[in-house]
């Protein structure tokens, strides 16, 4: 069998031999580096496999020693092109689809996004697709370095893009920037200011010169711990050091939020009826059909789909039926839902500002509807830094 | 004498004799397939039995069923059931 494959360039023909010196006639063509394979003897005849580039030689040895030979079978290149002569349209068929694949191969088939993950990625992907870089684009009029700078100026967070087609595949790299820390600065001048009024329960300060003790009252935007440090000689003030004043300043302040819902309201809810729209991108030809966005349809979702081992994908979309209600609440049921916001909205204090010392709740009412006011008494951390403008004073020091 | 001279510098190198000399050199492959370099010719061939030249004398392998699978530049390679292979007395 490996002797086929081997010789099936040059081509190989089954021969029949017949006569009485058969073992002379195979020696002598052995002796004449003619090569035998496949010999097997059939009473007086024996069959074997020859080159056809042999067979001549062959021919003028079996009559040399007396031998009838007939040729069986023809197999290799040479013959099977022969027989495809005969055949114009086939040829015309294999030249077609040569040329087609060739064509192909011009086109985007499959498109990769390396290095990002998540939403980043589906952004990119997005980007690509509306950029023309999708499934079925072709690629020669595709820049490359254009569109890797786009992709860098479309996408802030990106610190690097590139593009490289291998085959039918185009893989978009992409990496994106190492976030910085954020820079704080403990170097300029600064106070520590309130920001929300209270009573002080507690100060620690670290740098600078309290002006707040345990018990004050104090507002919002008062200086609770001031970057000018006066600096003494015995009693006597001799200079002042401007710092960048740091410390921790709690306090029991006072936090009102205020809301206020009507009793008639306006919902947009799904009927339930769908429809369906499609798009085909096939060789950079578009091609859409079903559903379309109007007035009252909302679009819900989309799915795409690469056609396997074809330049082609579709996007199917789907849109709802919307419909809009209207309708008056209760005054109970205002009450409910400001009193689920009020405790959401303490949720939240709690979870960013500090401990809810206590609260109170009271509604008023307002124009066709509610008003909650919620006055909640929190523990919390009221300092922030605020930095010091230039002054003569702080000049002169300098 | 030329024929231990070969063999004397066979011998003396570790050079294969085969090669050398041109003895047969007989490859088994369980009972279906044999080859034989240095084949100098085919003295018959039937299902039942081949014979061979060389230049040790005839062999003659018997079986069932056996066929010459390739024959090129004295190496011959046999395919079949084997039952025997001897080495017939050479007529001189």
């Amino acid at each position: 069998m490996a002797l086929r494959f081997w010789h099936f360039g040059p081509g190989y023909v089954m021969i029949t031999i017949r006569g009485v010196l058969l073992e002379q006639l195979l020696t002598a063509a052995h002796r004449n580096q003619i090569r035998l394979w496949g010999v097997r003897r059939k009473g007086a005849a024996a069959s074997l496999w020859v080159r056809a580039e042999e067979v001549r030689a062959f021919g003028a040895l079996c009559r040399r020693y007396h031998c009838r030979f007939r040729i069986e079978k023809k197999c290799g290149l040479p013959f099977w092109l022969k027989k495809l002569r005969r055949r114009p349209v086939f040829l015309l068929g294999v030249a077609l689809f040569l040329v087609l694949l060739n064509m192909a191969g011009l086109f985007c088939w499959r498109v990769e996004v390396e290095g990002v993950e998540g939403r980043l990625a589906l952004a990119v992907e997005d980007y690509c697709r509306s950029e023309g870089l999708y499934p079925g684009a072709f690629l020669p009029t595709l820049d490359g370095r254009a569109f890797a700078e786009g992709l860098l100026t479309a996408f802030p967070e990106l610190e690097f893009a590139a593009i490289h087609t291998s085959g039918a595949t185009c893989t978009v790299e992409v990496a994106s920037k190492l976030p910085l820390p954020p820079r704080v600065d403990r170097d300029s001048p600064a106070d520590v200011v309130a920001r929300y009024d209270g009573v002080v329960t507690e100060v620690a300060v670290s740098a600078g010169t309290a002006l707040v003790a345990p018990g004050d009252v104090v507002q919002a935007g008062e200086t609770l711990i001031s970057g000018k440090v006066i600096q003494r000689d015995g009693l006597e003030e001799v200079g002042a050091v401007w710092t960048h004043a740091a410390g921790n300043v709690t306090a029991h302040a006072r936090l009102v939020w205020e809301k206020t819902e009507t009793c008639a309201f306006s919902a947009s809810v799904p009927t339930g009826e769908k429809r369906y729209g499609w798009a085909l991108n096939w060789f950079g030809h578009q091609a859409a059909g079903g559903a379309a966005e109007r007035e009252g349809w909302q679009k819900t979702g989309s799915r795409t789909f690469s056609l396997p081992a074809l330049p082609a994908e579709v996007t199917v979309t789907r849109y709802e039926q919307q419909q809009t209600l209207t309708g008056t609440r209760t005054l109970s049921q205002v009450r409910g839902r400001l009193w689920v916001a009020a405790q959401t909205y303490l949720q939240a204090i709690a979870m960013t500002e500090g401990e809810v010392l206590a609260y109170e709740l009271d509604f008023s009412p307002a124009p066709g509807g509610l008003t909650a006011r919620l006055t909640a008494t929190v523990a919390l951390s009221i300092g922030e830094e605020r930095a010091i403008t230039q002054t003569e004073e702080w000049t002169e020091n300098e | 004498m030329k024929q231990n001279w070969k063999r004397t510098l066979a011998e003396g190198l570790a050079l294969p004799k085969e090669a050398c000399e041109g003895l047969p050199f007989f490859t088994f492959l369980g009972r279906e397939e044999v080859t034989v370099e240095n084949v100098t010719a085919l003295l018959s061939c039937t299902p039942d039995c081949i014979r061979l030249m060389t230049n040790q004398g005839p062999v003659r392998l018997e079986g069932e069923r056996l066929w010459i699978s390739a024959w090129d530049q004295g190496q011959l390679s046999a395919q079949g059931w084997f039952c025997r292979v001897c080495w017939e007395e050479e007529k001189r």
